[in-house]
């Protein structure tokens, strides 16, 4: 029984395979130079350093929080994220002179107001004979009081003061026209509360962990509209957010094709050769001279083709942030949570495979990941906006998620919960309260 | 002319200033290191694949690999071992990865259909040689490479595919009947005679 050694196989294989040379095809080189120019952009940039994005996130939040903390003269006097801050000063009066402010809304106001010219006076201390005196030396004033007879109550006003002496208040305000009011208390200052809408764009970046040793990671694009409900130096933000994933999957299929299924041989020709038999008696021996020839048949044959795969979400965020404002500066920081949902799936098919190729597949199938319908996730984000008036403002903000629930239904990456990390452009328009 | 001088130049461009170059970016570079090594790793994949695609897909995936790790290349050893053992593990992860699709072959199923006679082994083409491994269940394939070709033990073997290191060398010597069988069948290899 003939019988081949093991290691006479191992070395037969070892030896011939030891340095085995096969030019690939020249679009292989393609393929790799456009995979590297992908990964560069996207993969590599991104996700090939995990602590990266994070050192990035966190140093964000903390350059914010360091420049609210070390800046004391941030209040929000000098601010122009307040909505029309600058033309609306009344929104900045302090507590002390809120009832001056209800003393002269009071005073009527005359239906039909002229130009005059104003001129200034003093109403001296406890002299009520001196009302009197000012009035007749200022003739102009008469002639307000005269054309404000539908308005009794100032008349009347100056009717008692010769009878009844005014006393003397120790707050001398006088009510002087002032090119710029001087309301520079260090007090209280009433905010009102607002709301903000805004637009935001920008690339998430997913990151599902290691798989195989391979880390997985897919790249979305945020597209949302948000509006904000800002009380004190805090807000509350929701909205909704178009998340558009884009995620490269591989198809198998199989064809039948007409391929090579091994080797014949064929015996070319023969001849003798004279020998001895084992009896000692003199007999033909044959040779052969044999070729090899390449058998073809019909197998079928698997082939693999990367589709880029579109999935849209919707996210709806809740978020809870602080915001300190620095002259035309805004410093925020947030967190919250989102609710995410899949709203459309466009996968390739064999039907648009076969269109777009010509090749008719006999079996066709999808090696992606199915999908989880929704998931909910953790989300930090810091950002910086400028304010470029007291209505639009524009920004960038940085994000981190942290997925509560996995976006694959099956598979092994069913256990593992992503993260990603974002980079969002914002445009905020103000409304006043 | 300049073609020559510049393929001399190429070849004598040293690994250290190559990686150095692609690491740097230059696209010329990052081409230079693919085809100094291609051939020779397209070799390894025709191995672990089953057929010439999946030896491409395998083999560009594993270079993008080289050069999104090139970084963590240290010059003191060898760029195309480094290389190929990324070719290796590329092809473990895409047999891990594809394992829940592939098909379960009997061995009886694996017998050869070919009809042929006398051979010897040195006439055995490299050609047919490969033929019978990509036709080896695809279990069988990974462990007889890893094994007979690349050199790993059964416990290295085991923990790069998850498997028992029995499973391991149950494998290999199911591969190593197989082939034995398909080499029998084609009348071409060395018999050792049993007296």
């Amino acid at each position: 029984m003939n019988r081949l050694h093991e290691n006479d196989l191992d070395r037969l294989f070892a030896e011939k395979f030891d340095d085995l040379r096969v030019e690939p095809p020249e679009r292989s080189w393609k393929k790799v130079a456009a995979g590297i120019a992908i990964t560069t952009t996207v993969s590599t940039a991104v996700f090939s350093n995990l602590i990266r994005p994070v050192v990035w996130s966190l140093s964000t939040i903390a350059t914010i929080i360091m420049i609210t903390v070390s800046n004391p003269s941030s209040d929000s006097e000098h601010s122009n994220n307040l909505p029309a801050a600058q033309n609306i000063p009344a929104t900045n009066i302090s507590v002390e002179r809120l009832p001056m402010l209800t003393a002269i809304s009071n005073i009527p106001v005359p239906s039909e107001q002229k130009q005059v010219d104003f001129i200034p006076f003093v109403i001296p201390q406890n002299s009520a004979e001196s009302v009197e005196t000012v009035l007749h030396e200022n003739p102009a004033l008469n002639t307000v009081e005269t054309e404000t007879e539908r308005t009794p109550e100032l008349p009347v006003l100056l009717s008692m003061l010769p009878t009844q002496p005014i006393s003397a208040p120790h707050i001398e305000w006088q009510p002087q026209f002032l090119s710029k009011p001087n309301l520079d208390f260090q007090e209280k200052n009433i905010i009102p509360a607002w709301f903000d809408l805004s637009y935001q764009s920008g690339p998430d970046a997913f990151d599902f962990g290691t798989q195989n040793n391979e880390r997985i990671t897919s790249l979305a694009i945020n597209n949302g509209i948000d509006i904000s409900f800002h009380f004190s130096d805090f807000y509350l933000r929701t909205g909704v957010n178009a998340l558009n994933f884009y995620q490269r999957n591989r198809y198998d299929y199989m064809l039948n094709e007409f391929a090579q299924t091994g080797v014949y041989t064929l015996v070319d020709s023969i001849w003798f050769v004279q020998g001895y038999d084992t009896a000692g008696n003199l007999v033909d021996i044959p040779q052969f001279s044999t070729e090899t020839y390449p058998m073809y048949d019909s197998v079928a044959a698997n082939y693999s083709i990367n589709a880029n795969n579109h999935y849209q979400y919707i996210e709806i965020p809740l978020a809870l942030g602080f915001q300190k404002d620095i002259h035309r500066l805004s410093l925020y920081a947030q967190g919250g949570f989102s609710y995410t949902f899949l709203l459309k799936t466009s996968e390739l098919n064999q039907a648009e495979f076969s269109e777009a190729s010509g090749i008719q597949p006999l079996s066709w199938q999808n090696q992606s990941l199915s999908r989880n319908k929704d998931f909910w996730s953790f989300t930090l984000a810091g950002g910086i906006v400028y304010n470029t008036n007291s209505r639009f403002s524009f920004g960038a903000e940085s994000t981190y998620r942290y997925c509560l629930s996995p976006l694959y239904a099956d598979s092994e990456l069913s256990g593992k919960t992503p993260v990603s990390y974002g980079l969002k452009l914002r445009l905020i328009y103000k409304l006043s309260y | 002319m300049s073609d020559i001088q510049q393929t001399n130049t190429d070849r004598s461009l040293g690994e250290a200033q190559l990686v150095k170059n692609c690491l740097a970016g230059k696209a010329e570079s990052q081409e230079l290191l693919y085809r100094r090594y291609a051939s020779k790793m397209f070799g390894v994949c025709l191995r672990y694949a089953k057929n010439k695609m999946e030896a491409e897909d395998i083999m560009q995936e594993g270079f993008i690999k080289v050069f999104q790790n090139l970084k963590n290349f240290r010059c003191d050893g060898s760029l195309e071992g480094w290389v190929r053992r990324i070719m290796v593990n590329t092809a473990i992860n895409y047999y891990k990865s594809n394992l829940k699709y592939l098909q379960t072959l009997d061995i009886d199923d694996c017998s050869n259909r070919d009809s042929v006679s006398v051979e010897a082994t040195d006439n055995i083409s490299l050609k047919t040689l490969l033929t019978l491994i990509q036709k080896l269940p695809e279990g069988y394939r990974m462990v007889f490479n890893l094994y007979v070709i690349e050199g790993y033990s059964h416990r290295e073997i085991a923990d790069s595919l998850g498997i028992s290191e029995n499973t391991s060398k149950s494998q290999l010597s199911r591969a190593r009947k197989v082939l034995q069988d398909k080499l029998k069948t084609i009348n071409a290899v060395c018999y050792e005679q049993i007296a």
